[in-house]
């Protein structure tokens, strides 16, 4: 494309309004070309800081630089406007213009600019095209699906061709189905356009889906920024842990015994032998374990723990299952369509190695660097 | 569709009327219907009247009934209702003062819904009062016989005068204070009064509207009057039919001031201090703002061809009225005590004390600019001019035919 | 064969008690056909037939027979031009000039007020509707009172008596002075709808305008002024047609240089009993307001609604003003102390003087508001806080303005849900249009009409005139534009799945209205009510023909005092009045928020 690849970078970034903290001390670096997902609930500050980046709102502290140019800094008192920061941006609403026809709303920003005219419906063609709405040019927004609008959001993107992308949670409104063709597109579209790209979602499926780096956030504070892998097999803390992966992970309050040489850990239910526990001085924590790590069988094995089946939820390529022992509840993912009578027993195997230990005060992780 | 029925009739009556008369009171009141005729009977009106008038038994009969209710175009009325309660206790007054083109209006309107909630309507309004009140039974005229005999014919018939008032022209008695500045109606046509002659709107003061069309009625006068004036005969303008319409003409195309108050027009002309102010053209009851707003108007006394426009204000019975001997006192007390002789001394404050007593409903219209129609009660002070202005009387007749065309010509100048 | 169920009477009948929207459209859409379009046939009627004035012109005619001549007298005879064509083209330059102005002032002032970081913004939004609830001609009275020259004589205006300079005729009077004080009062209308829509525009439109690289001006230009555009059109309408039949100040800043509008032909014409001229005039009025409908809502297209329902509605950080924001304070406040304050100073320091026209302090007395009944004061009136007639006037003032705003607001609500719930049937088109229709009347006429259906009784109707309840019915039905629209926004807003669930629940139509859509629509049914007791209770051209002295109105009375020249009672009156209406829409804000702008914001 016509651009060099920019870097976004956000330092010491904090935002009130009135007396709410919005977004409390935030750090991020975006490599060039990178997609960078914020990920949290509503409410955490992941579209202030959109709108930070984009100029929408002005940050009480810190300093903003898209590629090498300072757009914010509080300390020097620099304020770039949105209207010369050169990003595009996608609101979660699509913010079509309703009076403006598709090519319209496509072309405004470049008409606006000094980019000539045998250019402009270069671009509304090839973006048209890329989002497979050609021929709907001369259509009006009221006149399109909910699909086809975020679609026409997605072109005027294009079309801007912005080295910056900043994208909030624009698959949010449409149905099931779609969202996850558009998942595929987002990527697809992110690696053609080579533009740096921050994405906004409380859907964590759409973070690990599309990301380079996940930044996962909550109350206005970081609690972790990493890799996909990494979010999902090392969580820094309960709260990750519990907010990435579908069905929940398994938490379950445990004590650590010695006896002899041996360790063991107390879940409750059951006990299991564990070994490699050095960083562990600790009697009590958290354990957590993926549904999908325990190994689930429907005859009997021996050495493996028996346990009574709560509910069963086939879901087509896999089966969710809850099962009890004691007052102990497990969800347990196995892969097939399975069937099954509610109280039969089940034999489990859980592999200790899968877990994660969580300080039961602070909810941070006690080995994060523990390899999964 | 009864009633149009009715008033086709008497539209057919009138027109028999009209091309008798010209301009006289020629008009005929026509048999009045059924439940009317019956409670004339009752109340002993119209023709059932009797001679002499029982004004014992009326009395009786007035506080047995209670109550008395007027319309009445002037405010004044209230006061003096509250004054006729104070020597008749036992009868309640209410009066609306509704202005004179609601008063007709209501009235209408009312009893075409077969509504009769009213004594006694009094207003002025010539044409309408005589030719769309009393001429379709709607008034009936009662005159209480103990005042007939000081009371003129023409202000008894058809409908009786409560009082007589007058339109005529006022000057700033500071600026000249020796003599007026016109002697004769066609200087105000001049360009020394260009713009400088002030009028309540006659399309909204029915006063100022009969005294504009008097002026139009007498045509000949004004012709002469002209000639005297200038000693020429007087040139017709383009499309105006006869010389009261061209002294109408020329007036308004003198760049004549129109306003939305009476007052503000005599406060235009008569307040102090001015260097050049204009004269009046309107109501003759505005001379007591000398008295009570300081005011230095002065009348043009002497006026070729004329001086004053006398309106009347009539009363009357209304139709069915629910009360009706009560009216009948009211209206005698309207009139002013009999004990009244031409060389009564009556004193100021007119609505208290002996004058105010022997007044009765006459005292809250007891000033200057206002004349009883009894030819024997002394003019007020300030209005002893009266008899020495040369007068017309408005023609309910004239008003009636030929006032919309005087308003079609008005409309018509007036506009830019 | 058959397979749907069979609708058996009993079925239909509960189907009837527990969604009775259609019946209750055709019984509004009868109800309203009987007191808007009766009142249209009969003028139209009379328009064509002898009235008993004509006989002058045909003295053989029969009253009420048919005939053109009202018709060739108003278009083509020699009367014509000042009939007719001279006052027209005022009206239509009158009316085009306010409409221009007050759309500027009031939309301008909008978007000082919610966009931007104006100074005192909260303030001055406060005061805006103000100069709405005050008479439409007491501004004419105070320019009088401050510009009058000496054309017409007597007491100078204040300007005069404190320069001694003379202004110049055409600045006192007529065209000029008529456009601005008009402006300034109807402006009202203007800000509220353009303030309402401003809140409700989706601020990211104008977001992604700056993402855009839009600048701020093009921005306004391209997205935010299009986005308006119907509330803009709305308001340019609204305002139109009211100025074309607004009788009170043309007529007092009109009448010394014999400048003419519509409305004040009509009047003169009607007052003079000649229904003929005023019938036809009025006509002509209705059917300018209808054909103006008619291009404003073909400009506006189909894209009627732009208002985006996202629920975020506008959140943006204000515009900072700058450099201007001084001077546009000042320029503010400058506007709304001419507009608020300064009239009723005026109002009140007439009040006060003892010889009207005479501004130096020794003329000040506090007789007209609290002395006796004395001969010695014209008309010896007693001051207006000892003054029965004044304390009668009030209670029905009062009375007219409160049952009024109940009766209409309870309408307004039944007919918005009769028209929303069957919407998109020919019956809600209907009924949509005749509730609206009564504002194309000008006021003076619908008056004279009601007297005339009322003289008899129709039907279940009793004959009404002379009642209290004629000035309720007939203040109710000029205002059932409002309140029909404020109902309607209000139901648009309540889906339909809200009474579902209640209906799945078993809770009939009644208990319904009752706890669910009549709290759901407080704010819409305030504001209806709100601005039907502000208009009720300044109302006059409406309801001076129907007005008796048991009923008597404060505006009456003012009417009456200005007509006998008593201006220190006007005054004083004119005074109460407008704090009465200022305390009632702070009362209801206190407790109801501030309803009139949430009435133009769920268009």
């Amino acid at each position: 494309m016509g651009f060099d690849m920019q870097a976004i970078k956000l330092t010491g970034i904090r935002k009130t309004f009135g007396h709410e903290v919005a977004v409390e001390k935030f750090d991020l670096t975006v490599n060039p070309g990178e997609f960078v997902t914020v990920l949290g609930p509503s409410g955490c500050g992941k579209s202030t800081i959109l709108r930070i980046i984009a100029g929408l709102e002005e940050p009480d502290q810190g300093e903003v630089l898209l590629g090498e140019r300072v757009v914010f800094s509080h300390e020097k008192g620099i304020t770039v406007v949105p209207e010369d920061r050169d990003i595009g941006l996608i609101f979660q609403s699509y913010a079509l213009w309703p009076h403006m026809t598709v090519a319209r709303n496509i072309t405004l920003a470049l008409k606006n600019s000094k980019v000539p005219a045998v250019e402009i419906e270069e671009r509304l063609e090839n973006a048209l095209k890329m989002v497979q709405l050609e021929g709907y040019g001369k259509r009006f927004p009221s006149e399109l699906s909910g699909g086809q609008q975020q679609r026409v959001a997605v072109a005027r993107l294009i079309a801007m061709q912005s080295p910056i992308l900043l994208m909030d949670e624009p698959l949010s409104n449409l149905d099931a189905m779609l969202r996850t063709d558009m998942r595929s597109e987002m990527k697809r579209l992110h690696r053609k356009l080579n533009a740096t790209t921050i994405y906004v979602t409380h859907d964590q499926v759409e973070a690990l889906t599309l990301s380079d780096v996940v930044v996962i956030m909550n109350d206005g504070v970081v609690q972790q920024q990493a890799t996909p892998y990494d979010i999902y097999h090392h969580p820094a803390n309960l709260f990750v842990a519990e907010f990435i992966g579908d069905p929940r992970i398994n938490m379950l309050p445990g004590g650590i015994r010695q006896e002899n040489d041996s360790t063991y850990i107390d879940l409750g239910g059951f006990i299991l032998p564990f070994q490699d526990v050095p960083v562990l001085k600790r009697k009590d924590v958290i354990v957590t374990i993926r549904p999908e790590n325990i190994e689930l069988s429907m005859s009997e094995k021996p050495d493996w723990l028996v346990m009574q089946l709560d509910t069963v939820q086939p879901m087509g390529s896999e089966t969710i299952m809850q099962v009890s022992i004691g007052k102990i509840l497990l969800t347990v993912t196995k892969s097939g369509f399975f069937h099954m009578d509610v109280g039969q027993s089940v034999w489990l195997k859980i592999d200790p190695a899968y877990f994660n230990f969580f300080d039961p005060e602070t909810g941070i992780n006690l080995n994060p660097n523990k390899k999964i | 569709m009864q009633v149009k029925q009715k008033l086709s009739a008497v539209v057919v009556s009138l027109v028999f009327a009209f091309s008798a008369a010209g301009i006289s009171f020629a008009t005929e009141q026509p048999p009045p219907p059924p439940e009317m005729d019956a409670w004339l009977k009752a109340a002993r009106l119209g023709s059932y009247d009797t001679a002499p008038q029982d004004w014992a038994e009326i009395g009786r009969m007035a506080e047995k009934e209670g109550e008395v209710i007027i319309y009445s175009a002037s405010s004044r009325m209230a006061k003096v209702a509250k004054k006729f309660m104070e020597k008749y206790p036992a009868i309640k007054v209410t009066s609306y003062d509704l202005g004179s083109v609601k008063t007709i209006e209501k009235t209408i309107r009312e009893q075409d819904a077969k509504l009769y909630s009213a004594d006694i309507i009094t207003t002025g309004g010539s044409g309408q009062v005589v030719h769309e009140l009393w001429a379709k039974n709607r008034l009936v005229n009662f005159v209480p016989d103990t005042h007939a005999a000081q009371i003129p014919k023409e202000y008894q018939e058809p409908v009786l005068v409560r009082v007589l008032e007058a339109v005529v022209f006022m000057y700033n008695g500071e600026v000249y204070p020796d003599a007026p500045p016109v002697k004769n109606i066609w200087e105000y046509t001049e360009p020394k009064y260009k713009g400088k002659v002030v009028l309540k709107d006659p399309m909204q003061s029915l006063t100022n509207f009969m005294g504009v069309a008097t002026l139009v009625q007498h045509a000949d006068e004004l012709a002469a009057a002209y000639k005297n004036h200038t000693g020429k005969e007087l040139k017709l303008s383009e499309g105006v039919p006869d010389a009261g319409y061209e002294f109408l003409y020329r007036l308004m195309h003198n760049d004549i001031v129109i306003t939305k108050s009476g007052s503000k027009s005599a406060a235009a002309s008569g307040k102090a201090g001015q260097k050049n102010p204009p004269a009046f053209f309107g109501a003759m009851t505005y001379y007591r703002y000398n008295f009570s707003k300081g005011l230095v108007n002065k009348l043009v006394v002497d006026l070729d061809p004329v001086a004053k426009i006398i309106y009347p204000t009539y009363m009357g019975i209304a139709r069915q009225a629910p009360h009706p001997n009560a009216a009948k006192l009211f209206i005698a007390y309207l009139l002013g005590s009999t004990e009244i002789t031409a060389d009564t001394k009556l004193e100021p404050p007119y609505k208290e004390g002996k004058s105010g007593e022997l007044l009765q409903g006459l005292s809250y219209y007891y000033e200057p600019g206002s004349k009883s129609p009894r030819d024997n009660v002394p003019l007020p002070k300030g209005g002893e001019a009266w008899p020495n202005m040369k007068a017309w009387t408005v023609d309910p007749m004239f008003m009636w035919k030929e006032g919309p065309k005087v308003r079609d010509f008005w409309i018509q100048e007036s506009s830019m | 064969m058959n397979i749907s169920a069979k609708h058996t009477f009993s079925f239909r009948v509960r189907r009837l008690i527990n969604t009775p929207e259609r019946l209750l459209a055709a019984f509004f859409l009868v109800l309203l056909v009987f007191l808007v379009l009766t009142p249209l046939v009969e003028i139209i009627r009379d328009a064509l037939s002898i009235q008993s004035y004509d006989l002058a012109y045909f003295p053989d005619a029969e009253e009420g027979s048919f005939t053109l001549f009202h018709l060739k007298r108003v278009f083509t005879g020699r009367l014509s031009k000042a009939l007719f064509y001279q006052p027209m083209m005022n009206s239509l330059i009158v009316g085009t000039g306010v409409t221009l102005l007050a759309v500027v002032i009031g939309s301008g002032l909008a978007w000082l007020v919610v966009r931007t970081d104006l100074p005192f913004r909260v303030f001055f939004g406060s005061m805006a509707v103000i100069p709405y609830m005050m008479p439409s001609w007491v501004l004419a009275l105070a320019w009088m009172t401050l510009f009058k020259n000496d054309r017409l004589g007597g007491a100078t205006g204040i300007f005069t008596y404190y320069t001694g300079l003379q202004l110049p005729d055409w600045f006192s009077y007529g065209m000029f002075p008529i456009i601005i004080c008009l402006a300034m009062h109807y402006y009202a209308y203007s800000y509220l709808l353009v303030s309402g829509a401003l809140m409700t525009v989706d601020s990211e439109m104008e977001e992604a305008g700056a993402i855009c690289g839009l600048s701020r001006f093009k921005r306004l230009l391209l997205i935010t002024m299009p986005l308006l555009l119907p509330a803009l059109g709305s308001a340019v309408v609204l305002t139109f047609i009211r100025i074309l039949g607004t009788f009170g100040t043309p007529a007092l800043l009109g009448l010394p240089v014999r400048f003419y509008t519509f409305s004040t032909r009509i009047y003169t014409s009607l007052n003079a009993r000649n229904a003929g001229d005023g019938y036809v005039l009025a006509l002509v009025l209705v059917a300018l307001a209808i054909l103006f409908i008619y291009i404003n809502s073909r400009v506006l297209g189909v894209r009627r609604s732009f208002v985006t329902v996202t629920g975020k509605g506008f959140r943006q950080n204000p515009i900072k003003l700058g450099r201007w924001r001084t001077p546009l304070t000042v320029l503010v406040g400058l506007f709304t102390f001419s507009v608020v304050f300064l009239p009723l100073l005026f109002l009140g320091w007439e009040s006060l003087l003892l010889h009207p026209g005479e501004y130096s302090f020794d003329n000040f007395t506090l007789h007209y508001w609290i002395g006796q009944a004395s001969d010695d004061y014209v008309h010896g009136d007693a001051g207006i806080l000892h003054n029965d007639q004044i304390l009668a006037a009030l209670g029905n003032s009062l009375k007219l303005g409160f049952s009024a705003a109940m009766i209409n607001g309870l309408l307004g609500l039944l007919i918005g849900y009769a028209i929303v719930r069957t919407r998109g049937s020919w019956m809600s088109k209907s009924l949509e249009a005749t509730a609206f229709a009564p504002y194309i009347f000008p006021s003076i006429a619908l008056g004279a009409i009601y007297i005339g259906i009322f003289s008899t009784s129709h039907g279940p109707f009793p004959a009404l005139y002379g009642t209290f309840a004629l000035l309720v019915l007939i203040t109710t039905v000029k205002n059932l534009p409002f309140t029909s629209r404020t109902g309607i926004a209000a139901l648009l807003q309540i889906d339909k799945s809200l009474e579902e669930a209640a209906r799945v629940q078993g809770i009939g139509w009644l208990k319904r209205m009752l706890h669910i859509i009549i709290p759901m629509s407080t704010s819409g049914l305030v504001a209806g009510m709100l601005l039907t007791f502000i208009t009720a209770m300044r109302e006059l051209s409406l309801i001076i023909l129907i007005l008796t002295p048991s009923t008597m109105v404060m505006t009456g009375l003012i009417f009456g005092y200005q007509s006998e020249d008593q201006s220190q009672h006007a005054g004083a009156v004119t005074l109460i009045l407008v704090l009465i209406i200022i305390i009632a829409n702070i009362l209801v804000r206190r407790f109801f928020g501030d309803s009139l702008s949430r009435l133009t914001q769920s268009k």
